[in-house]
């Protein structure tokens, strides 16, 4: 047998524009995961996902979704893939009603007792336009439409952003549902860590166009850490521990990897664990420790 | 699939349609026993011209992003364009041809009628497609709103080369109804420059649309 197969591998996308470009991205998502995809607005989080899907043309690289080699197999791929856009949505002329009367014709797999069970549980009137419906509501309706012809694998570009917690949470909620199912997989872009701190099983950070880091979420929070020290300190630092470098007046603050090890070898440091924000901000707003620390 | 993508639009379209419909109504009761063809004309210019509507809805949804994530391909999306723009075509050809059928009912009865009716018709609703067929791979290019303004620039200069055309025909001697006999025959070819005007403009729209970043 052929190994399992991922629901989504990106390998080595590569997308320039004048200004921005998207260099080298690769991901892979195994069935039964989700995967938050982090980065400061900008970083390339939808960039990404627009050439995977082929919205836009992507300069080199692969994609493939649920074992299907993208863009050869783009239809069969996409019949089974649901995507909520940041920015793309039904007009706002469409009742839910109609909108499920269209999805019906597009996706073979349809079900339409399954969108009018989301519809309810949403709170979603069936007959009024889309247009009149809150920005939570309006995102419930897409994740309704997106789930209803029941895809295996759900791309959410910025899922939960300028969302109430109420409405984060129900949308988390359903998420977890979903992944229930081992044959199912989400993508889930967010810049709000806290969202993906709760859901996703992995991680992977853009900025400025390039993947910073790609691994299990546990496994990074577990070896993260934030060291706060004196320069001269940090000049004693042994190797390959030390990412990441923020200073004030009052000293440093260093993002560290494998800090259990680095708190056992050196007791007298204060080492704090490191969320998912503070990594983003380690990476956006700090530099790089000097190069002769990373030895 | 394009049924769906159809559906969205007369859906996205009906409050917009049947004020069309009620516009079109009036007017053709106001025309009722005059000038049938200036009415068909309008008919099917509105009618064509909603085509370009459901584009710019689509522009305000962003829609066109969206369907791409779905099981759709780009021609189909460009292929229902074209779609809509045939059947409001047909609507108008047929909203005129129900306004010449009430007059030769309660007026005319006049055979010879019928047949100028349908042919008149025939040939607003292929002016109409031959429109439509030159806006919409601008509208695919530009989008709807320079396309608009090309478009009206484009009127104006083939009106003023028109004027242009008239006073170097008053120049040159050659008897107006000369000109106007061949007019009236080249006018039939209408039809089939609209069917060439339209393949070659699908195939050009999808042309655009295929490298379009979304």
């Amino acid at each position: 047998m052929s190994q399992a197969v991922n629901a989504l591998e990106i390998h080595h996308l590569t997308k320039g524009y004048s200004g921005f470009s998207l260099e080298d991205v690769s991901l892979t998502l195994p069935k039964g995961c989700i995967m938050g995809l982090i980065g400061e607005n900008g970083a390339g989080k939808t960039t990404t996902i627009k050439a995977a899907l082929g919205l836009i043309a992507k300069d080199s690289g692969d994609v493939s979704i649920l074992g299907m080699e993208m863009p050869a197999n783009e239809q069969a791929a996409k019949a089974q893939i649901g995507v909520v856009l940041d920015d793309g949505h039904f007009h706002e002329n469409l009742t839910p009603k109609e909108i499920g009367k269209i999805l019906k014709t597009i996706y073979p797999t349809w079900d339409d007792s399954l969108y009018q069970q989301y519809l309810k549980r949403f709170s979603l009137p069936f007959d009024q336009r889309s247009g009149s419906f809150s920005k939570g509501m309006g995102r419930k309706l897409a994740i309704a439409a997106a789930l209803a012809h029941r895809p295996k694998l759900l791309i959410m570009d910025e899922a939960t952003s300028g969302l109430d917690p109420v409405v984060r949470e129900e949308i988390l909620d359903i998420l977890l549902e979903f992944i229930e199912d081992e044959e199912h997989a989400v993508l889930l872009s967010s810049h709000i860590t806290s969202d993906l701190d709760k859901i996703a099983d992995y991680i992977t950070f853009l900025h400025e166009g390039k993947v910073v880091l790609s691994r299990e979420k546990d496994d990074l929070l577990s070896s993260m850490g934030i060291l706060k020290c004196s320069e001269k300190e940090l000049k004693k630092l042994p190797a390959g521990f030390a990412l990441r470098l923020r200073q004030s007046q009052f000293g440093c603050e260093v993002l560290v990897q494998n800090r259990r090890a680095l708190s056992f070898s050196h007791p007298g440091l204060t080492i704090d664990p490191a969320t998912l924000e503070d990594m983003m901000l380690f990476y956006i707003r700090g530099k790089q420790v000097s190069p002769e620390k990373q030895l | 699939m394009i049924k769906g993508l159809l559906l969205k639009d007369f859906y996205n379209m009906k409050k917009t349609l049947w004020m069309m419909l009620v516009f079109l109504v009036v007017m053709g009761a106001l025309f009722f026993g005059q000038s049938e063809v200036f009415f068909g004309g309008i008919a099917v210019f509105v009618l064509t011209m909603m085509t370009v509507t459901t584009m710019s809805y689509d522009h305000m949804a962003k829609w066109d992003s969206f369907a791409m994530t779905m099981p759709v391909t780009r021609r189909q999306l460009v292929a229902e364009k074209y779609l809509f723009l045939l059947m409001m075509a047909a609507a108008g050809g047929i909203l005129a041809l129900l306004l010449d059928g009430v007059r030769f009912f309660l007026l005319t009865r006049d055979a010879a009628g019928v047949t100028t009716s349908l042919l008149t018709t025939l040939l607003i609703v292929s002016a109409g497609i031959l429109y439509g067929s030159v806006l919409l791979p601008l509208v695919f290019r530009f989008g709807t709103e320079k396309a608009r303004l090309i478009l009206l620039l484009s009127f104006l200069t083939l009106f003023l080369l028109g004027l242009a055309a008239k006073s170097l025909v008053a120049v040159s001697g050659i008897p107006a109804e000369t000109i106007y006999t061949v007019l009236d025959r080249v006018i039939y070819l209408l039809p089939l420059v609209a069917v060439i005007g339209l393949i070659l403009s699908y195939l050009i729209s999808a042309h655009l649309f295929s490298k379009k970043e979304l």
